[in-house]
């Protein structure tokens, strides 16, 4: 129906996550119609990224240096590690400016029936970490789903000779809401983990 | 609770159907084929309980198909949508705005002709039943029952797997014990809570007085179950690793309908297998009537042209009363039986 090579740019953004066929032709008849400049700009960029964004090979988080930039920066705290599924679930952590330790990105949670197993995940460069003797304890921050629940065992199981304070992070209510409005389940998991004060 | 105008869209046959204006009591006439049943499943799909997978439900080319209601609820008019998608994905929207679930207090029972399947094949369509009836007393159940499923589905893709560690089945045994048990407790009290009220409609359709009970069938110890469930799993290890899928928990429990002790699926007549299938969704009517402080809405689907004139007095006397009711049917004759003269007639 169209050229060609607008074929082939539907096909490829629609190849993005989120993006099906339909946002796809959207997004591709918009850059067309966008000033060759602007349209040239996003081709950089990404080519840019890409050349030179690349895993840290400590923590696996994106760099465009040598090492990330917790790994490489002294005024972290060397002795926790935040066990994280994606680089991208960092950002919300690093926003509570609560958190001043390293960080290690899974690159995604165990799921069977997608063919991931541990193997494919970066366990085993964690436990290595571990084996160097620094880290005192690891915060194992994974989604509160099926899968980052059973990678958090998993890894708990796995650190426990290490003999590493090994923490997840809580469920529960969000702060500032209103117990009405709470969901019977988020409410029970908030029960289960009440607190003495 | 009062529904007042049905709209369902890309729904198997029906591309765009308007039921209305709803009466207390409505007759769905139509031809076999016309879409009665499917009619009857929207406005089910619409109340929360969804009973065939979504590509079955969307009609053919379509990508999506919605079922909209407009109701009187707590004496205020609202509008609730449901719209499923291809992608298997839901989204609801009360007054045009996105829910996370469909109003508490909309829920509905169907008696559907098929029911009796479930007293004839295997268990997994008691286990259906029962847990549609715990769902709707206790929204929670659905929740561990989705959770207990979607680890179940993890660990049997693990034991398929060439290269499963022990460690990963470990992690997916704890979470699916933790499910499995709230999942089996659930299922208990929904056939403790059922037992009675089956007893009392069982008698009162098949007009003697057998006892009528339910049981739950395990191979777990149901005073502990995630103890017993651990035990099983670590029994049937091997066995799992040779067959390749998790062998014990509560996707392979069964419930059990007697009459006077006697199992109705192996023994029971096909007029004895009709009546426990329409007493088990009595019992489910009223125990969501218990829950709600309200009627729930009763769909009933070609099931009172199965019935002879005696038992179809005694079954709609029960339901019939405060409630809304809508019956579907080939048969016009039935509206002059039934009706009072205050049915309205919605022809398809």
């Amino acid at each position: 129906m169209f050229p060609k090579t607008v074929e082939s740019l539907v096909n490829e953004l629609a190849k993005l996550p989120g993006i099906g066929p339909k946002t796809a032709q959207r997004l591709a008849f918009f850059l067309l119609k966008t000033p060759a400049a602007e349209a040239k700009k996003l081709a950089e960029a990404i080519n840019a990224a890409k050349d030179t964004v690349v895993f840290c090979p400590i923590c696996f988080n994106l760099t465009d240096q040598k090492t990330c930039q917790f790994c490489s920066n002294p005024e972290r705290d060397k002795n926790r590690i935040c066990i994280v599924e994606d680089a991208k679930d960092i950002i919300p952590i690093e926003r509570t400016q609560d958190y001043k330790g390293l960080y290690h990105v899974l690159q995604g949670a165990i799921s069977p029936i997608d063919g991931i197993g541990p193997e494919e995940l970066r366990i085993k460069e964690l436990i290595d970490r571990l084996k160097k003797g620094e880290i005192k304890e690891i915060i194992v921050a994974t989604n509160p789903n099926i899968e980052g629940e059973a990678t958090a065992l998993y890894i708990a199981k796995l650190v426990k000779p290490l003999e590493i304070k090994t923490t997840r992070i809580a469920s529960g209510l969000p702060v500032g809401g209103d117990l009405e409005y709470a969901d019977e389940i988020t409410l029970s998991r908030a029960l289960e983990g009440r607190q003495e004060i | 609770m009062y529904l007042k105008e049905i709209e369902i869209i890309n729904y198997r046959l029906h591309n765009s159907l308007k039921i209305g204006p709803l009466a207390q009591t409505n007759l769905l006439l139509g031809n076999n084929g016309q879409g009665k049943s499917s009619a009857l499943e929207a406005i089910h799909l619409l109340f929360g309980v969804r009973r065939a997978a979504n590509e079955e439900i969307i009609s053919f080319g379509q990508e999506q198909a919605v079922v909209r209601g407009r109701l009187l609820l707590d004496n205020q008019d609202r509008e609730i949508s449901v719209c499923v998608y291809k992608n298997k994905t839901k989204t609801i929207k009360v007054d045009k705005k996105e829910a996370k679930k469909t109003p508490e207090k909309l829920k509905t029972v169907l008696f559907n002709p098929d029911d009796t399947q479930a007293l004839k094949q295997g268990p997994g369509r008691r286990r259906e039943l029962i847990d549609e009836i715990m769902g709707q007393i206790d929204h929670k159940h659905t929740y561990w029952l989705n959770q207990y499923n979607a680890n179940l589905r993890q660990r049997n893709a693990l034991l398929k797997s060439p290269n499963a560690s022990h460690q990963s089945l470990e992690a997916f045994s704890q979470k699916l014990v933790e499910a499995a048990e709230k999942v089996i407790n659930g299922r208990l009290v929904a056939i403790k809570e059922a037992t009675p009220l089956y007893n009392k409609y069982h008698q009162k359709i098949s007009g003697n007085n057998k006892r009528a009970e339910l049981k739950y069938q395990t191979s777990l110890d149901t005073k502990d179950i995630k103890g017993s469930l651990v035990l099983r799993l670590k029994e049937t290890r091997q066995e799992e690793a040779a067959r390749r899928q998790t062998l014990a928990g509560p996707h392979l429990d069964d419930i059990i309908f007697f009459e006077e002790g006697i199992n109705i699926k192996k023994f029971g007549s096909q007029g004895e297998k009709k009546t426990a299938a329409l007493s088990i969704r009595l019992a489910q009517y009223e125990l969501i009537k218990k829950k709600l402080g309200a009627h729930p809405v009763v769909l009933l689907d070609d099931l009172v042209s199965e019935l002879d004139a005696g038992r179809r007095a005694r079954l709609l006397g029960a339901p019939r009363g405060a409630g809304q009711v809508i019956i579907s049917s080939t048969d016009e004759e039935i509206t002059a039986e039934e009706g009072d003269g205050k049915v309205a007639i919605h022809r398809l």
